[in-house]
C-alpha cells in the first residue's frame, strides 16, 4: 500500500501475515533457530517500508507512517498479536525505541553476503509506544536535506527488507 | 476514491486502549472497508490507500531502489508473489 500526503505518494508500506511461510522473518527465524512461541500467532511481517526523501524527517516522521500503518492493520484486522521485521542493526537500535525488541543479530542470508536483524514487538506494545509521540507535527516534507539524513542512511539499506 | 484511504486516527495521548469493535477481515488482509467520509487524519492530512492506477505505480517506483530486494534475487516465485500490484 501506499501513503498520500496532500495529494502526493509519498512512501510505501507492506504487512505480511505470519504463519504462512511467505516472510523473509520466519525464513530467517527458521535458520536462527528462533522458536516462534506466541510471536506467530496473529503475527504480521511489516516490509517494504519505503519514504520519499522528501519525508524523510526523522524518526518522528518514521513514527507517523508507522502508527499511521499499525492503525489500519487494528482497525481492519481482528485481532493483530505480534509485528516481525527485519533491518539493519541501526535500524534496530531505532525500533527499539517504537517497542520493538531484537531477536536475532547477523542472521545470514543463505547465499548471500548479507545479514539481517530479526527485531519483533507486540502488537499493543508497539502501537502505545507509536502513540507517545511528543511532536505534533510527524508527517511533513522536510524542509532541509540535512534533516532527512538519518531516515535516507536508514532506507537507504532497507527500513524493512 | 474514499472506499481506498485509510487516514490516521487521532493520535492517542494516554495508553493505548483498543476499540470494544473492530472490523473483521474476511480472506484477502489488504482488503479495505469503505471509510466515512470526513475521516481524515485531523492533525496529519496523511492517508493510507491501495495504489490503483499505472501512474500511482509510476510515481513510487524509483522507491524500489530504496529497499533491500537482495532475499528476493533468483526467487522463482517473485513476480508471482511480491509483484501483485503490477498485474
Amino acid at each position: 500500500m501506499a501513503f498520500e500526503l496532500d495529494g502526493e505518494l509519498v512512501g510505501t508500506v507492506r504487512a505480511v501475515p505470519i504463519g504462512y511461510g511467505l516472510t523473509l522473518a520466519e525464513q530467517l527465524r527458521e535458520q536462527a533457530g528462533l522458536a516462534p512461541r506466541d510471536t506467530y500467532l496473529n503475527g504480521w511481517e511489516m516490509g517494504r517500508l519505503a519514504i520519499s526523501p522528501d519525508y524523510r524527517g526523522g524518526p518522528e516522521s518514521l513514527r507517523g507512517f508507522l502508527y499511521l500503518s499499525l492503525s489500519f492493520l487494528h482497525d481492519n484486522i481482528s485481532p493483530v498479536g505480534s509485528l516481525h521485521a527485519t533491518c539493519t542493526p541501526v535500524l534496530a537500535r531505532l525500533y527499539r525505541r517504537f517497542g520493538f525488541t531484537v531477536e536475532g543479530r547477523d542472521v545470514p542470508l543463505l547465499g548471500t553476503a548479507k545479514t539481517y536483524t530479526l527485531i519483533h514487538g507486540y502488537f499493543e506494545r508497539v502501537i502505545a509506544e507509536l502513540a507517545q509521540g511528543e511532536g505534533e507535527e510527524t508527517v511533513s516534507r522536510a524542509p532541509q536535506a540535512a534533516h532527512s539524513r538519518f531516515i535516507t542512511t536508514t532506507t537507504s539499506q532497507g527500513a524493512f527488507a | 476514491m474514499l472506499g481506498h484511504l485509510f487516514a490516521t486516527p487521532a493520535r492517542r495521548t494516554a495508553a493505548w486502549v483498543p476499540p470494544q469493535s473492530r472490523l473483521a477481515l474476511n480472506q484477502s488482509a489488504y482488503e479495505l472497508h469503505t471509510l466515512s467520509p470526513g475521516r481524515r487524519a485531523a492533525r496529519d492530512d496523511l492517508v493510507l490507500r491501495h495504489l490503483t492506477t499505472a501512474e500511482d505505480i509510476d510515481s513510487i517506483r524509483f522507491l524500489r531502489s530504496h529497499i533491500d530486494l537482495t532475499h528476493s534475487a533468483g526467487d522463482p516465485r517473485f513476480e508471482a508473489v511480491e509483484k501483485k500490484e503490477t498485474k
